[in-house]
Order: structure tokens, then C-alpha cells, then sequence
């Protein structure tokens, strides 16, 4: 029983761990190539999981419809947010972004407030479940975490092997000298932005297959984003996916084998013990 | 040292200093509600008023949350604020103990779901709007924040869908409670599992109680926890969870080691929704499961279909409980009335509002200083009537509900039917349920 116990609370931990580590992904993605905090994370996330929902309302037989046009919204609508209010903080003090990210977050939920009404969503998709004594697998957990895997790779083939990965690449590591070889560096910034907008909206979108959600539900998301990041090192998205699948792990422990109620609290304390003893996070080098 | 190496030392501590000063605020901002001083209002708009004729009239004020997580319930129970001042208004006004007759003037503001918004419209509403009685909002912490207005300006007040935990009482003496309190929110189902389960089925007595940690899921569920212990259940398990967890299945594959016949949850609708999708994707099996008060609302069934059939769950009031009434319209008048204003069958929260309007209507009728708070807070205090609601009855010093008993309904075929109290018309209970696999 007590290896069950032990085999399942993995195995929890491990499926909400990679969408803990979607989430931090896209904020950590922004950070590396404009050094801009996207204090709108969680609003962004709810609002991929409605565009999921929503299409999912129109086309309720899959919802592989919902996450391909929740990731192309989450894209146009990066541009749309770079171009009107990001690309004008670039430089500006952290106060500065905090307070119109801030703005920006109040808007989206407010207008999802009125675009949805305040009643919790969910997806009611009926995938099935595999049983073996205390053990269980839902197998939209499974999709949820091989989606994020592939987004994972996918991000990381980009940044690779990619003319425009190179170029990001370029820019994170010198701006100024890529401007000098040529780099347009707005457009770079433009479509690293929705790059990582694209990745939260994504993570709102397989939110939706297996959790309720609502207008104002994404701050827990978003913190919990913020304590994978500082985890896994800043702009650095494999140690993002680490960083999730150990606080995923972490938090599914500490609800199996202490109280669920002190999971965030273990959580934050995990995100200060990093502050305090490795600042440059897991994946970081010693300053 | 790189820029990138700064701009990452800059970020931690930025960071660390904004979620610190987040902190703190919030901390000083919750504080400084329960002891903060009244100050002048800023104007608003007031949602709804019903408009009087040029009789003498009773104003009566109150906020409901017609925005954020409680919406419905607020959007429901304001309604029937509004239906009940309509149907007083269209009869010809309360005749009251002094003999006049009184039409009703309501005010209802947005109170936004925001405790802070609250003493600050509560006092408007006292010294601006000069309103006379109060209706109290919906969620326990937006009715502790009208406290220290009511009881500064000596204002009765009936509370609605509105509880919290007895331990914060402080001697209050203008407000009474219309529901059934939290601590006593679990009882009507571990009753009807004890009287009705039980006797066929002895393995019912095991069971497992889970809730959340806010003002009132924590009242709800601790409480009902030392009240299933009091009456004998063997509780395999019980734990409680942050209110604003996004993930229960460390604390479900508690729940499924355990191996309780009955599985009851005090939690509210987001968290019931949540319980329910994922006690499937764990199959945890259960013969009886409660997942929150959230499952009285349709939403629910539409959210989870064909799983959220045999889901029980307490009530304060449902089409279908039936009481033998001595004051006020009948379940069907209020039903009819109701769907005919809003086109939609009224859940609990809506009759709850409606009950908010007879406690101030009959202590009117029975005052012979009608219009004055100290006198409607006695009477309301020491009167007794049974309403389509049912009982009414609060203990005359604190004015906590003594006398209205909760129902259970069922999901049965998308329908809530009523399965307690038997003495209220109750119908076959569907027990136990099947394992998910076989639904």
C-alpha cells in the first residue's frame, strides 16, 4: 500500500509538474531575450484556457482544435501586447513594467469577467483511466504532459538549430553586438514576446483539459510560475521544465504525506531557500 | 560581471522586495478593515432601487457581490431582495404593528466581492442614503466587514447567505442570521447518512471529511468533522486543503488509501468542480460523495454531465422541500412569481433573499415602533415562523439561526431531487453509487 501511496504521489507530482514548468517556461523565455518580468503570466493563462474553452464550445468532439487556436491566438495577441505597451517599457524601470503589467492584468480579467461571467469552466472531455490497485493514470494528464514535452523540444530546436534561434541567441547574450552585425532587434523582441505569450497561452490551453478554471484564477498559476523560474534559472527554459516537474513533485508530498494546505507555503519557501542560498538558480553558474 | 548576471541580481531582488511589500500590504490593508474608523463616501451608483409611490415608506439597503467568484449567488439573492420588495409594494405595503402601512424602498450596490469595498458602502448607505433596515451581503467575510458600521450607527441588520465562525462573535446586537450557520452546514447530511444510509449499510459509517481553509469552508468543515465524531462515525480520514489550490490529488490519493464508503468535501463551487474531475481521473470510488455546496447550482451538472449524477448535496432551501408554512407566499407562489421576473428556477441563494424580506416584513407587522432598529432587532430576536423557506428562529441575543434545518437533494436524470429531511417530501435516494468505470 505505502509503495502505491508513494508510486501515485509521483506520479501526481510529476503531471502537474509539467505544467507548472509550461507555465514558468513562457515567462522565462520573455525575461532571457528583453529582460522583462511578464507580471501578466497568470491573466494570460486564463485567458488561453478560455480561447481553448471556447473553441472547444464550437467543436466539442476533440480538443486538439481548442489548444491549435489558443497557441495561434496566443501569438497574435503577443505581437499585439509587444507593439502597443511591452515594447515601451524596455529600458523603463522594474516599477514601471510591475504597475502596467499590473494594468494589464486587471483589464484581462475584467474583460473575461465580461466576455465569460465569474462561474468557474471546465472542459468536460471524458478521457479514460487506467486503474492498478491504488495506482491511476488519467490519460489526460498523460496528453497534457507529453504536449508539454514536445512544446519543450520544440522550443529548444527552435533556439538550436534555427537561423531565428541563432538570432534570439545573439541577442540575449549581446544586444549591442547584434544590432551591430545587423539583428533587427524590435522584430526579435517581437517574436520572442509571442514566443512566450504563445507558451502560456498553451499552458492555459491543457489547463482547461484537466482543471476548472475562471476569470481571476491565474494568479496561483502565475506564482507558482514565478517560484519555477527563480528555480530553474532565469531564462533558461529546460531548467524551467526541471524546476516545474521538482515543485509539481514537491507539492504532490507534501499533500500526500503532510496536508495539502501547506504545499504553497513549502513551495514559497523553496523559492526563498533559492533566493538566499543559489541565487542563479538550478541550472545557473556561480556568479 | 555581465549584464546579464546583474540583470538577474537586480530581478531576485526586486522581486523578493515586491512580493515581500505584497505581502505586508496585504497583511496591513486586512487589518486595517476590522479596525478601521469610518470616513466619508465616495458616491455611487446604486445597482438597483425600487422606486415608491408617495406613501410612507420603509428604506431598506444592502450590497450582494453582482461581480467576482460569487457572483451567482449574489445575482440570486439580489433578485429576490428586488421580487420581495416588488410582491410587498404590489399587495400594498407592510402593515405594520403601529398601524401605517409601508411601502418598500430598496438600495443594493455592487459591493464587487471586496471586503474593503464594504464598510464603506454600508455607511453610505447609513448616513447618505438613509436607509432604515439592512440586508446583509453574501460570504462570510463580507458580512463581518458590515459589522462595525451596523453596530457603530445601530442599524438592524439581516444577514443572507452569509456565515462565519461563532468564535468571532463580539456581543453584536443589531444583526440576525436567516440560514442555517456554517458550524451546522454538514449536519443535514451526516444526519441522513446516519438515519437513512446507515441502517442498510453499516460500512457507511466509514467516512472521509476534506475541506477548505477560508472563513467558511473552514467553518463548514471543522466543524462538521467534531459533529460526525460526536455522533459516532468512524472518520478514516480528514485533512484540509488552501482554499485557492489549483491541484487536490495528493490529498485524494489520501482519500483513496483510506477506503471510506462516504466521501463528503465542505467546498464551494470552483473547488466541487475540481474534486469531482479529478476523484474520477484518480477513481477514487465512493458510495456517496459530497464535493461542496457548489454542486446546488445547475452549473455544475453542465460542467461535469453524466458524472455529477448521484452527487449529493446540502441545502438551505430547493424546489421540491415542502414545509407546513404559516407566514408569507407559498414555495409555488414564490416559484412562480420568481420565474416569471427572472425566467430561471431559483436556487437557495434566491430563496434566501427572499427570506431576508420576510424577517424584516413580519417584524414589522409585530413591532409597534416599526421603524426603529432596537425594536425590529428584539422582535426579530424573540418571533418564530415557519416560511416556504421553513424555519425561522434565532437564539434572541446573538440572533443566530436556531431554527432552520438544512435538506439534501441528489443529482438524479439532471435533476435536483430532494432526499431529506423525510418529513419534507423526500424521494428515493440513490445509493450506492456505481465505480466510475461502470458509469
Amino acid at each position: 500500500m505505502s509503495l502505491e501511496l508513494l508510486a501515485q504521489t509521483i506520479i501526481n507530482g510529476l503531471f502537474i509538474g509539467f505544467l507548472f514548468g509550461l507555465a514558468g517556461m513562457g515567462l522565462t523565455i520573455i525575461f532571457g531575450v528583453m529582460k522583462i518580468i511578464n507580471f501578466a503570466t497568470g491573466a494570460m493563462i486564463m485567458l488561453g484556457a478560455y480561447v481553448g474553452y471556447w473553441t472547444y464550445t464550437y467543436w466539442p468532439y476533440s480538443a486538439i482544435p481548442g489548444i491549435i487556436v489558443s497557441v495561434g491566438v496566443g501569438f497574435l495577441f503577443g505581437i499585439l501586447v509587444y507593439q502597443v505597451l511591452v515594447r515601451r517599457l524596455i529600458g523603463k524601470p522594474l516599477l514601471t513594467t510591475l504597475l502596467v503589467l499590473f494594468g494589464l492584468t486587471s483589464i484581462l480579467e475584467n474583460s473575461m469577467l465580461n466576455l465569460w461571467s465569474p462561474n468557474p469552466r471546465s472542459i468536460p472531455i471524458d478521457f479514460p483511466t487506467y486503474s492498478y490497485g491504488l495506482i491511476s493514470i488519467s490519460t489526460s494528464r498523460v496528453f497534457v504532459s507529453i504536449m508539454a514535452i514536445v512544446a519543450t523540444i520544440l522550443v529548444l530546436a527552435v533556439f538550436k538549430y534555427t537561423t531565428f534561434g541563432r538570432i534570439i541567441r545573439a541577442v540575449i547574450q549581446d544586444k549591442i553586438a547584434a544590432t551591430l552585425m545587423g539583428v533587427d532587434v524590435n522584430r526579435v523582441y517581437t517574436l520572442g514576446f509571442s514566443l512566450g505569450v504563445t507558451l502560456t497561452f498553451l499552458a492555459g490551453a491543457l489547463l482547461a483539459m484537466v482543471y476548472p478554471f475562471e476569470p481571476f484564477g491565474g494568479l496561483p498559476y502565475a506564482l507558482m510560475a514565478f517560484v519555477v523560474v527563480v528555480l530553474g534559472t532565469l531564462g533558461n527554459p529546460v531548467g524551467c521544465l526541471f524546476a516545474g516537474l521538482i515543485i509539481g513533485t514537491v507539492h504532490s508530498f507534501v499533500g500526500s504525506y503532510w496536508t495539502l494546505n501547506m504545499s504553497p507555503a513549502v513551495a514559497y519557501l523553496i523559492m526563498i531557500i533559492t533566493f538566499l542560498l543559489r541565487p542563479q538558480g538550478l541550472m545557473g553558474k556561480k556568479e | 560581471m555581465t549584464a546579464e548576471k546583474l540583470s538577474r541580481r537586480k530581478y531576485l531582488k526586486y522581486a523578493g522586495a515586491a512580493v515581500a511589500v505584497g505581502a505586508i500590504a496585504a497583511a496591513g490593508y486586512g487589518v486595517s478593515q476590522y479596525y478601521r474608523k469610518p470616513t466619508t463616501t465616495t458616491p455611487t451608483t446604486p445597482t438597483s432601487t425600487i422606486a415608491t409611490t408617495g406613501k410612507k415608506k420603509v428604506k431598506i439597503g444592502g450590497t450582494k457581490p453582482f461581480t467576482g467568484p460569487d457572483a451567482l449567488a449574489g445575482i440570486s439573492e439580489g433578485n429576490s431582495n428586488k421580487l420581495w420588495a416588488k410582491m410587498v409594494n404590489e399587495n400594498g405595503g407592510i402593515k405594520a404593528g403601529d398601524g401605517n402601512t409601508y411601502e418598500v424602498e430598496l438600495i443594493l450596490y455592487n459591493d464587487e466581492q471586496k471586503p474593503e469595498n464594504v464598510p464603506r458602502i454600508y455607511e453610505k448607505l447609513i448616513v447618505e442614503d438613509n436607509v432604515d433596515f439592512l440586508f446583509g451581503p453574501v460570504w462570510g467575510p463580507l458580512g463581518m466587514a458590515t459589522v462595525p458600521m451596523v453596530e457603530q450607527y445601530k442599524k438592524f441588520e439581516i444577514f443572507g447567505t452569509c456565515s462565519f465562525d461563532p468564535k468571532d462573535y463580539r456581543d453584536w446586537k443589531y444583526i440576525v442570521h436567516t440560514i442555517t450557520n456554517g458550524p451546522h452546514y454538514m449536519e443535514a447530511i451526516l444526519d441522513m447518512i446516519w438515519e437513512r444510509v446507515l441502517p442498510n449499510d453499516p460500512d457507511a459509517k466509514n467516512i472521509a471529511i476534506t475541506h477548505g481553509d477560508d472563513a467558511f469552508r473552514g467553518v463548514a468543515g471543522g466543524y462538521g468533522y467534531e459533529y460526525a465524531k460526536q455522533k459516532g462515525f468512524n472518520v478514516v480520514f480528514y485533512d484540509t486543503y488552501n482554499s485557492s489550490a489549483t491541484d487536490l490529488t495528493p490529498m485524494l490519493t489520501n482519500v483513496k488509501a483510506a477506503k471510506p464508503a462516504i466521501y463528503l468535501n465542505a467546498g464551494v463551487y470552483g473547488d466541487a468542480i475540481l474534486l469531482m474531475k479529478q476523484i474520477k481521473e484518480l477513481d477514487l470510488n465512493v458510495k456517496m460523495v459530497w464535493a461542496g455546496t457548489g454542486t446546488v447550482f445547475p452549473k455544475f451538472y453542465e460542467s461535469l454531465g453524466k458524472y455529477a449524477e448521484g452527487c449529493v448535496t446540502c441545502t438551505q432551501w430547493e424546489k421540491g422541500i415542502n414545509y407546513s408554512q404559516d407566514y408569507g407566499p407559498s414555495a409555488g407562489d414564490f416559484l412562480t412569481a420568481y420565474q416569471r421576473d427572472y425566467n430561471e428556477i431559483p436556487d437557495y441563494h434566491a430563496a434566501t433573499g427572499f427570506q431576508q424580506g420576510l424577517v424584516i416584513q413580519r417584524a414589522m407587522e409585530l413591532s409597534d415602533d416599526p421603524m426603529n432598529s432596537e425594536s425590529i432587532r428584539k422582535v426579530a430576536g424573540e418571533m418564530e415562523m415557519t416560511t416556504f423557506y421553513g424555519k425561522y428562529k434565532v437564539d434572541p441575543e446573538t440572533g443566530w439561526q436556531t431554527g432552520h434545518k438544512m435538506g439534501v437533494v441528489q443529482w438524479q436524470n439532471g435533476e435536483k431531487i430532494v432526499v431529506w429531511p423525510m418529513t419534507a417530501g423526500a424521494k428515493e435516494l440513490w445509493y450506492p453509487l456505481k465505480n466510475w468505470s461502470e458509469r
